[in-house]
């Protein structure tokens, strides 16, 4: 089974004026990295949020590895929100625990190595950490482990140019042929390089989903080119 | 999972627990403190000791007790504060993000919370009477000083004498009742909050404004859970009329039998709101 996300007629509406997210039907295959991309209020953090739960659809239906959106999905779902949501009293040494008990394809070994290699004490408490390195924390907590999808919302957005090469790097290097790779992002530019397919959204609804080939060829234009060209305002 | 939920649940709040305990364990050394003072040698023998040194030692043995009464209140209401505030946060604002993305069902989420919450309850609940009854024989010893013994002989007759009554006047079952409040005690504050964080819960239907919502709905749910009672109690008022020992006891099982029944249903509803209508915005 080749598929690994299948999305159909998702809606998610906060209220009758406010549809976030409007009758979306996609399939994600195995083995991709695929950038979500649109405008502010577009509707991508609200269809990531209801792949792993934490926004239930008001339609629609979203299947992970053939199972509904719970305890099973979440074991193979590695997510990285677009927010700070580690307790700041926590030490970085006592959250690698934690993923390690509740992730069992969580790799401590790997985590250590990507705080090692980023310079990040393992005895740092969350609170005593600049926002660009807490963001850092996420990161590496989610890409140590061997999940079928990664979530990665906003990854990029608050770390210097230099952490962004690594990241980008964590990504493919972390990245094998079974999982997938979900990634919103502003800035295309930087993660044009690694991407296979790109999904675009505007007003919540799927405008667009092809690969990064396919913008090339039949535009004649980079992703980043063809973004600027289609959302123009 | 549900063990290493209750793990990193009870390490999240032990601390605070601790401190509370602290206070408490403090606070009573405190109400020792206050009864080392003159004023209650007085109570004892009958002589007055005079003088500024005596007086504010006194005024100062007052307040201290006034303070202690207060501050053990504090630490009973601090502590449920600080529990559903800690509910509110891991579940529903950004720290929510990690426990609900856990590959755990929400039944083991609600239960570490509930069991380990409770737990901290029944500790400071338990110190709390632990420290009362402390005090209380402080109280005892300062005022009948070398005369506990005579106390104890008076104490005793009038113990028997009560329980005689209530066995025998208010056709009261001593052990069964025993038993029973034991059972209420130990349930009390699992119900508490099972109530409290049903009543967090409900608040996050609504779009905005979501503590402000589950504060009404705390007092709508407490509102209702009263009606509820004294509408059973009236019936039970009007079938045990001129009984009013066992009216007694039957209005206190029904507060009981209320506040699990409530406890149930909102526990239901927490699960439903996670489960079903989580909406992490």
């Amino acid at each position: 089974m080749n598929e690994l996300v299948e999305i159909a007629g998702l809606t998610k509406a906060y209220d009758a004026q406010h549809v976030a997210v409007n009758n979306i039907t996609l399939t994600l295959p195995r083995g991709k990295i695929i950038g979500l991309l649109g405008p502010n209020g577009s509707g991508k953090t609200t269809l990531i949020k209801m792949l792993n739960g934490l926004l239930t659809p008001t339609q629609g239906t979203i299947r992970i590895n053939g199972q509904a959106v719970g305890v099973e999905t979440k074991a193979r779902v590695a997510y990285l929100p677009d927010r700070t949501y580690l307790a700041g009293a926590k030490k970085v040494s006592e959250i690698l625990n934690y993923f390690c008990d509740f992730y069992a394809d969580f790799s401590r070994e790997r985590a250590m190595g990507m705080l090692q290699s980023l310079g990040i004490d393992p005895g740092a408490r969350m609170n005593a950490l600049s926002k660009g390195t807490k963001e850092k924390v996420q990161l590496m907590l989610v890409m140590s482990r061997d999940a079928d999808l990664y979530v990665l919302d906003e990854p990029i957005a608050g770390v210097d140019p230099a952490a962004r090469d690594y990241i980008m790097r964590t990504i493919i290097n972390n990245y094998n042929p079974q999982a997938s790779v979900l990634i919103s992002t502003h800035l295309i530019g930087d993660i044009e390089q690694v991407l296979d397919e790109v999904i675009f959204m505007r007003y919540g609804c799927l405008l667009l989903y092809t690969s990064v080939d396919n913008i090339r060829a039949q535009h004649g234009k980079s992703v980043d080119a063809y973004f600027r060209e289609v959302f123009a305002c | 999972m549900l063990g290493k939920l209750i793990k990193y649940e009870w390490k999240s709040v032990y601390k605070v627990g601790c401190l509370i305990l602290g206070a408490v364990a403090l606070t009573t050394f405190m109400g020792w403190l206050a009864f080392q003072s003159p004023m209650w040698k007085e109570m004892e023998t009958g002589h007055s000791y005079s003088g500024a040194v005596a007086g504010w030692l006194n005024i100062i043995s007052g307040l201290t007790l006034i303070m202690y009464v207060i501050l053990l209140a504090c630490a009973s209401f601090g502590t449920l504060v600080y529990l559903v505030v800690h509910f509110y946060r891991t579940m529903y604002t950004d720290e929510g993000y990690l426990i609900h993305t856990l590959p755990v069902t929400k039944h083991q989420i609600l239960v570490s919370k509930i069991l380990v919450g409770g737990i901290w309850m029944l500790f400071v609940g338990v110190s709390l009477i632990l420290s009362a009854v402390f005090l209380c024989m402080t109280m005892l010893t300062s005022i009948f000083g070398h005369d506990m013994a005579m106390f104890w002989k008076e104490f005793v007759p009038v113990m028997d004498e009560l329980i005689y009554m209530m066995r025998v006047d208010f056709d009261v079952e001593l052990g069964v009742r025993f038993a029973l409040g034991c059972i209420k005690l130990l349930a009390a504050p699992f119900i508490t909050l099972t109530i409290l964080f049903g009543a967090v819960s409900l608040g996050q239907l609504a779009g905005r404004h979501r503590v402000l919502m589950a504060i009404i709905s705390y007092i709508g749910i407490s509102i209702a859970m009263n009606f509820v009672g004294s509408v059973i109690r009236g019936v039970f008022a009007v079938a045990l009329y001129g009984n009013i020992g066992q009216y007694m006891w039957v209005s206190m099982d029904i507060g009981f039998l209320v506040d699990l029944v409530a406890a149930g249903v909102l526990y239901f509803v927490s699960w439903n709101v996670i489960s079903k209508k989580l909406n992490m915005v």
